[in-house]
Parts: structure tokens; sequence; C-alpha cells
């Protein structure tokens, strides 16, 4: 199976050119191609997932020569630190689409031009992850720009066109950044002697130079590195203040965009901070790690205090995707392998959840007609199966023992308590913050009384089956979180090797259990 | 005495004329065209078979001939090299693709059927400008392809808008020229050779630690001739001016095929005479006045840009942005590193054209009958009307903004790659803000097409033609072909 990697990432974009070129008689099955497409890419992922075995570094490797005048392969690999994303990427994408089936519009040009841009966003986020070269890396990270813009831009809300441009220019101008890094990458090799190359093994065994004092050492080498990768990657996850274009785009966007961009757009950021930007820039990053604790417990604050203000449903998730995603930064900020370990399981969880939220969003959008939170009351006695999953969605996000959200989280705040109290115990106050606005985002809508005319119909049978595979993986993750951590642990310690420092001990989550029954 | 001395000629070999059949061919093509061209009625067919079919004929010989040994033609006034090979042969096709994509347009806007020839002479100075190491031919071949080009210009006769392009156009290229010519006759001066190879060999003898102003003087003020050409900052004010008031394919095959040669032109003098060892050190200013020259053309293109409805205009800032991306490379072709800083200019201005050329064959479909401009508004619903077109022109749009899996990026990564291996860092910087700023002007067609309606609810109509719907094709799969396969550009270079 050595090009199982190939077909997990082409077949989505292979799959959407054929959609593109559908005679127009053919167009009414561009979903459903799209489904099975994205389907067997799921069941291909779901293989890829149980048969990795976390000694071999990189698993099901394929390589092939794209540019090899400048050292650059066409070259996936499957590793401890891709494989949960992998597994997310292909999992919700067939899910997301099957639970959306009636949320397509009625247009059938529309529907196909739907099927195919989403095929290729899939296609791309799947490339970033797999990818073992930073340039493939960096053209699948480019490849979700446009699909995502266009759906936004035609598809999207009434101010979508504000948001789009938006979107668009900080994620390109981030991006360029990243190019232009890469292109001195390549000049580092070059004037060190070695072979041009950027496959992520040649890449690491570059000496970057980092000296200087303060604000100083962003001028040596690792210090421009770092800038130039981490403006791509910060805006992307977004590490506050980098963040302004996320409201407006997760608003505007129709319901599968903002799902896909919440739950796994957003993790090719804070993934590309683990595999790029952590490996490149290791003494940079050590060395801005209290700033960058503090950024991001700061992003978990303001996300939960502007979720609490917001008034209509799809800011208030927006917002508390920031404030979630935040915590991911956190942990991996704290360099610890515990705090990127959680944070990893965390890119997982918060997926899932995030996936969740932005459904019933839509679903309730569908319904009602409006996105307001004052529209809303009383859908509990309507809508019971909703309301459940709802329910478990929502103490997911509040992080309760038992769900998956608690096992990320609790690993994330222990590791970054050694790193720093302070980012920690503000972070902590996000945890409350974060109660607030998830309970009072679920009474406000499931509880009190039904709203003037109103009459909600509760999930069908495909938003019925979606929400409950997500209620299921919440609760298997939560309980169950070893079979995830365990894959991963080999690739993060990797990763925690770049330091020179002794590792800390907080990895292991069965201490962490330990833990919490002393705890409670 | 022998005849030989009386006149000291060879005469040429086979495999001299074999290397200049192109320029032979499209050459006796466009006499043979515009002496066709005035037969009434089907003056304009038989002009464009005449010139197409010589350009197509020269293409193919082009194609079979293979320049692994350098062929110079009395002692490199013609020198065919594999460079010279390529940018032959994109000019070539570049001028194919024109002459396709006028069939239908010249008719509509009444283009006289000297169009075609003319288009063939200025190609036959375009090879010639880039088929030469020797000063005066340069010259001669600049002034072949400008003069046919003026009169393009202002070929659209019944509009003022296209006069005044072409004389603005004719008054200040003339000008450009003069410059470039005072300049030859400094380095001719100083060197007392036209030959460059031998220009530089006398040079270097010339100078110990030390360049001769005069020199540095002819140098800045040949530099001063391309500069205008490629319409770099502050030689770039006829740009959107000629661009805007030219028709539509012949804006296309100046921003693809003229723009093209005068890169042709300024790698041959950057890698020949700007990068010899000591030149820029000693005149540290030079390449001081470079940057800067990059920096404002960099600056100038994508700003300017931004505030443009006209579609052509905007273009027109669009590749003042791009000459400073090629000066980028031109920048780090004198400092040294050539080969890989050459590779990377000539890929990208390969790039370039088809990119160029694509955009402008779906301008020429969608562009209004008569004399109006093409305003952004008058795209809105596109994407609806002829979905095809709007596809095309939304890759090309990217692919110029540098988004994979064009062509473009990897054309804008070979360059950023040659500017920071030579050390140019902070302008590289410069240019990934500017393709920040100009991805702001090219996403603006694509808002457009995809998501305003048109003012009176339903989009001009657009004409079908064939040529120009080729055009479209052939560069729309090149262009995302050499996305996701670039290393077949460098095997082509």
């Amino acid at each position: 199976m050595n090009s199982l990697l190939t077909y997990i990432a082409l077949l989505p974009l292979a799959t959407a050119v054929l959609i593109l070129l559908l005679p127009s008689a053919l167009t009414s099955i561009s979903k459903a191609l799209a489904l099975f497409a994205s389907a067997l890419v799921g069941v291909l992922s779901l293989y890829l997932w149980l048969h990795f075995d976390p000694q071999h570094a990189l698993a099901f490797a394929v390589k092939a020569p794209w540019l090899p005048a400048l050292g650059i392969n066409f070259e996936l690999a499957a590793d401890g630190l891709n494989l949960p994303l992998v597994l997310l990427t292909g999992l919700l994408t067939p899910l997301a689409i099957l639970g959306f089936w009636n949320h397509f519009p009625e247009d059938l040009k529309a529907q196909k031009h739907w099927a195919a841009l989403l095929l290729l966003m899939e296609s791309g986020a799947l490339g970033t992850f797999l990818s073992q070269d930073l340039v493939l890396f960096y053209a699948s990270w480019e490849l979700i720009l446009v699909p995502a813009y266009l759906l936004i831009g035609i598809y999207g809300g009434e101010q979508r066109r504000a948001a789009t441009l938006q979107f668009f220019f900080y994620t390109f101008a981030g991006s360029l950044f990243m190019l232009v890094g890469i292109a001195s990458l390549f000049y580092l090799q070059t004037a060190a002697g070695a072979e041009p190359s950027s496959s992520f093994v040649a890449l690491q065994k570059l000496k970057i130079a980092f000296d200087g004092e303060g604000l100083a050492s962003l001028a040596s080498a690792q210090g421009l590195l770092f800038l130039a990768f981490g403006a791509a990657f910060f805006v992307k996850a977004p590490l506050l203040p980098l963040h302004a274009w996320l409201p407006a785009t997760y608003r505007q966007a129709p319901g599968i965009v903002t799902l896909y961009l919440a739950a796994i757009l957003s993790k090719m950021g804070t993934y590309g901070i683990l595999k790029v930007l952590i490996p490149l820039c290791p003494q940079a990053v050590q060395a801005y790690s209290p700033v960058l604790m503090g950024l991001a417990a700061l992003g978990i604050v303001y996300g939960a205090l502007l979720a609490i203000v917001q008034t209509d449903l799809k800011s208030l998730i927006a917002y508390s995707s920031l404030s979630h995603v935040s915590y991911v930064l956190l942990g991996l900020f704290s360099l610890t392998e515990g705090g990127m370990g959680g944070a990893l399981i965390q890119m997982l969880n918060h997926g899932i959840i995030i996936a969740g939220l932005f459904f019933v969003a839509s679903i309730l959008e569908q319904r009602r007609g409006s996105l307001l939170l004052k529209d809303f009351g009383g859908w509990s006695q309507a809508t019971p199966v909703l309301a459940v999953c709802f329910f478990i969605l929502t103490l997911g996000a509040v992080a309760l023992p038992g769900t998956n959200g608690f096992v990320g989280e609790f690993m994330i705040l222990v590791a970054s308590f050694k790193a720093s109290v302070g980012a920690t115990v503000l972070a902590g106050l996000g945890v409350i913050l974060g109660a607030v606005y998830m309970l009072q985002l679920y009474q406000k809508t499931m509880f009190g009384p039904l709203k003037e005319g109103d009459k909600p119909s509760d999930a069908s049978f495909l938003e019925a089956s979606f929400l409950t595979l997500l209620v299921a993986a919440v609760i298997g993750i939560g309980v169950a979180p070893q079979s995830f951590l365990e894959r991963s642990q080999e690739a993060v310690h990797a990763v925690r090797s770049r330091f020179a420092e002794p590792t800390s001990a907080a990895w292991n989550t069965h201490s962490d259990q330990a833990v919490v029954s002393k705890g409670v | 005495m022998s005849f030989q001395d009386l006149f000291p000629v060879d005469s040429l070999s086979v495999l001299q004329w074999q290397a200049m059949f192109p320029l032979l061919v499209l050459g006796a093509a466009s006499v043979l065209g515009l002496l066709v061209s005035p037969i009434p009625r089907a003056g304009r067919a038989f002009a464009f078979a005449s010139v197409s079919g010589g350009a197509l004929l020269s293409l193919i010989g082009l194609s079979f001939m293979s320049f692994q040994d350098p062929v110079s033609v009395l002692d490199g006034v013609l020198y065919f090299d594999r460079s010279s090979q390529v940018f032959s042969f994109v000019i070539l096709a570049v001028t194919l693709g024109c002459c396709l994509l006028s069939v239908g347009f010249d008719k509509r806007e009444h283009l006289v059927a000297e169009l075609y020839p003319l288009m063939g002479f200025s190609a036959v100075g375009m090879i010639g400008l880039v088929s030469s190491r020797h000063l005066m031919m340069l010259f001669i071949s600049l002034e072949l392809m400008s003069l046919a080009v003026y009169v393009l210009v202002s070929m659209q006769r019944r509009s003022a808008e296209a006069a005044e392009a072409g004389l603005k156009y004719f008054l200040l290229g003339g000008a450009a020229s003069s410059v470039f010519l005072f300049g030859v006759t400094l380095l001719y001066g100083t060197t007392g050779t036209l030959e460059l190879s031998a220009l530089a060999q006398s040079a270097q003898g010339l100078w110990q630690g030390q360049v001769p102003l005069l020199f540095a003087l002819g140098l800045c003020l040949i530099a001063v001739g391309f500069l205008f050409k490629v319409g770099a900052f502050p030689f770039h004010s006829w740009v959107p001016d000629v661009y805007t008031g030219a028709s539509t394919p012949v804006t296309g095959f100046m921003i693809s095929g003229v723009k093209l040669a005068a890169v042709g032109l300024m790698l041959r003098l950057g890698a020949e005479i700007f990068a010899l060892p000591g030149l820029l050190e000693s005149h540290g200013a030079l390449s001081q006045v470079l940057s800067v020259v990059t920096a404002l053309t960099l600056i100038v293109g994508s700003l300017l840009g931004l505030v443009q409805n006209n579609v052509k205009r905007m273009l027109a800032y669009s590749t003042i942005a791009h000459t400073g991306y090629l000066l980028l490379g031109f920048m780090a072709l004198t400092v040294g590193g050539q080969a890989a800083a050459a590779d990377a200019i000539a890929s990208y201005s390969v790039i370039y054209a088809v990119m160029n050329l694509g955009c402008f064959a779906v301008l020429t479909l969608v562009n209004p009958e008569g004399h109006d401009d093409l305003m952004l508004k008058d795209l809105a619903g596109l994407g609806r009307s002829r979905p095809v077109l709007a596809f095309a022109l939304s890759v090309f749009l990217l692919s110029m903004a540098g988004i994979p899996p064009t062509a473009g990026f990897f054309g804008k990564y070979y360059l950023f790659l040659s500017a920071v291996s030579s050390g140019h860092i902070a302008l590289t910087v410069l240019a990934a803000l500017a393709s920040v700023v100009s991805a702001a002007f090219y996403i603006k067609p694509l808002v457009v097409m995809y998501m305003d309606q048109p003012q009176d609810g339903v989009s001009a109509p657009s004409p079908r033609w064939f040529g120009a719907g080729l055009v479209v094709a052939i560069t729309l799969v090149l262009t995302v072909v050499l996305g996701m396969l670039p290393a077949w550009v460098s095997h082509l270079l």
C-alpha cells in the first residue's frame, strides 16, 4: 500500500476536476460523487490510522521527484503529528457533506461548484498535513485559499465581500512571507554548502544562527525565519492580534464552509507551528515562548469575553473557536511534551466540537431563517434529538471530564502551568468564561418558552446521524484518549528533542488521570 | 591581392543559414503579407495566412534545431544559442497567438490588414534582439521592433485615444532609443568595439580598480534604454496610456512579446556587461540606483494598480509590478550566481508571456465593441454567462498573483530564490509585500465576475471567435501544467 497517501491526498483533487468537467446532463450527481470520493478517502484514512505504527517515524512514505534541480520532491508520509489531523479531515469531510446534504443550494450548477470546491479544500488540507516537503506543503497550503475565497464570496452572507477580502489578504500576506522564508532556507542551505532540498528531514539538519538579546534577536537568521513562517501560521490559526479576519469570515461563510474553516483549516496553522516552525526555529520559539504564551492566554480570554456579548449564534461560536484554538497555541508554545501532545489531541477535539457547533448553528439558521439569539428559545421541547446532541457538544466545549475537550485542555493547562504560571492563570479564567458563554448559548436557544410562530422541526435522519457520530467521538475520545495519544507520543518527543533541555514527565495521561482522581 | 582581402567576409555555412531560418522565413512571410494585404476583401485573410504560416513554419523549424554549440554569424552580429532559441521560440509562439486572437476582432474594429505583417516585422526585430551580441545589431533590432509597434498601437484609426497612445509611445520611445544609441557610442568610444564579449574583455583591460566614467555613463544610458522598454520606474509613465489606448490584441502582443524581447535584451546585457567583476563594486552608486529603481517599480506598479477601474489599465500597472520582479532577478544576475538568476529570469518571463497572452485573449473576447474601454463592471456576471472564459481569466489572474498550483507561483518562487541567494533580502520582502498588494487587484475581476450582477441584468454579448478561443485553451493548459510540473520549464531552458 505504498501509494496509499497519494490516493488520500490526490483523490479529492482528481474528483474535483472530474466534477468540474461533468457535462451539464450529469450535474445532478456532483454531490453524490463528492460524497463518494470523500468517503473513500475517509475509509483510507481510517485504514491508515489503524495500521499506523508509532515506532515507525515516517510511515507509508511516498517520494517522487518534482523539481529535482532545486531538490523539491513530491514527498508524503504519515507521522504521529499529522495522523490525527488526517483522520479528522478524512472522516469529517464526507460526514459533513452527508450532514449538509439538504443544506446545499438548490441550483444544480451551484451544487456542482460546492462539491468541487469542497473537495479542492480537502485535497489542500490533506496535502498540507501529509507533506514532508516544504514546497509541497506551501503549494497545498495555498490550494485552500482560492476555493475558500470563492465559496465565501459567491455563496456567503450579506457582507461577504468585505469578509472575503479580509480573509484573502490576511492569509495571502502570511503565505507570501512564508514563501520568502522558504526561499531563505534554500539560501542558507547553499551557503552552508549543503545540497538544496526542501525535505523536512534535510531542513532540520540545518544549523540556523540565533543570537542577540531581546528584540535584536529577531534580526538574526532564525529570528527572521520565525517571523516569516510565524506570519503564515499565526494568521491561519489565528494567534492574537492576527485574528481580525476571523469573525467576519466565519460569520459570512456558508455553513459547511465555516465548519471547514474552523474545524480543519485553522488546524493547518497550529499544525504548521508544530511541524515547521518549532523544529526549524527552536531557539527563537523558546526565547519568545513567554510572549507567545501570553498572547495565546490573552486570546483565550479575549475570545471568551467577546463570545459572551455576541448577539448572533455564528459570531458567538466564531469567537468561541478563537478562544479554543488559543488553548492549542498555549499548549504548543509551552514547549513541553505534555503541552504539545495536549495541543495535538486538542486540535482533533476542537475540530470535532466546533464542527458540531457550527452544524447546529446551520440547522438553527435553516429552520428559523435567523441567526439572532433573541429569535430563539425553547427548542428542547420540540427538537429532543438536536437538543441532546447539542448538549453533549456544549459539554465537550466547556471541557467537562469524560468528554474529549477535557483531555486536551487538561493536558495543556498542566503543562503550561510549568512553563508560565501567569499565562495559565489567565487561561484558567478563560475556562470559566467559556462555561459562561456556552451555557448561555445553550440556555437561550434550547430552554425557556418557544418564540411566537416558531415551530422547529427536529434534526432529520442525515443531520442526526452526523451529530450522533460527532457526539460519539466527543465521548469516545474523552473516555479512551490513549489510542490517540500513544500514536503521537514518539513524534512529539522528536519535536521536543529539538531543544536542549530534558523532557518533562507530564506527557503520560495515566499520571494525569491519577492527578484528576485525587483532585476530584 | 586576393579577393578574400578585398571582401574579407566568409560565405555563410549551412549551419548558419539554418540558424537564420526563422528570421528569414518570418521576414519573407511578413513582406509577402504586406504585399497581399491591399487585396480587396480577402486581404486580411491572406495577410493572416501569410504571417501566421511563416511564424508556424519558423516555429517548427526552430524546434528541430539544437544549439548545443552556439552559432555565430558575422562575428556575433547574430548569435544563436540555447537562450536565444528559447526566447525566439516563445516570441514566435506569441506572434502566432496574437495573429490568431486578432482574427474576427480586426474585422469588427476595422483594423487594416497590415496588422499581421506589422506584427511579423516586429517579431523579426524581437528575434534579432534576443539573438545578437553586437550593439549596433541590437539597436537596429530594437528599432525594427519598436517602429512596427508604434504603428500597431495607433492602428485603431478612428479612436483619438489610440492616436494619442501611438504618438506618446513614438515620441518617448524614440527618445529612449536615442539615449540607448548614445550609450552605445560611449561604450564604443571607450572600448573600440561593439561586439559584447570583445567589449567585455577590453573593458576589463581598461580599468584597474577604477571604471572610466565615460564607460559607466554609457552603461547608464543603455540601462535607461532597456528600462524604458520594460517599463520600469521612472520610465513607466507611457505604459498605462499606451496599453489602454492600443487595441486589445495589440496590447497582448506588447505585453507578452515586446516585453519578453526587452527582457531578453536586459538579460544579455546584464550577463555580459553589468555582471563584469568589479564593475558595480567600483560604482556603488550604480547598484544603489538599481535597487531604488527596483523598489519603486514594485511600489508604483502594485499601488497604482489598486485604484484602476479600467481592466487594461490595471493590467498595465500589473506589468510594471512584474517588471519589478524581473529587475529583482536582474539585481541577482549582476551580483553572481549568474546561471541560476538567468534561468530564473528566463523562466519567469516565459511564464509571464504565457499567462498574459491568455489573459488578453480572454479580454479580446469580452472587449466591448467600438472604442469603449473595458471596465471592471463590464465583467459582471461573466461567471454565469461565459463560465469557461471566466474560469480561464481567473486562472490567469491567480497565476499572475503567484498562487499555486499555477505557473506564476514557480516563476515568482524562482525569482525570490535567486534574489535571496544574492543577498537582496530587504528587496525580496518588499517584493512579497508588493505581491500582496497586487493580489488585491488581481482578485478584483474575480469578485466582479462571480459575485456581481450585470448592471442591466444581462451581460454584454461576447463573440465566439475560434482563434482567440484556441489561444485561451492552449495558454490555460500551459498555465496549469507548468504550475504542476515546473520541471518542464527548466527542461525547456
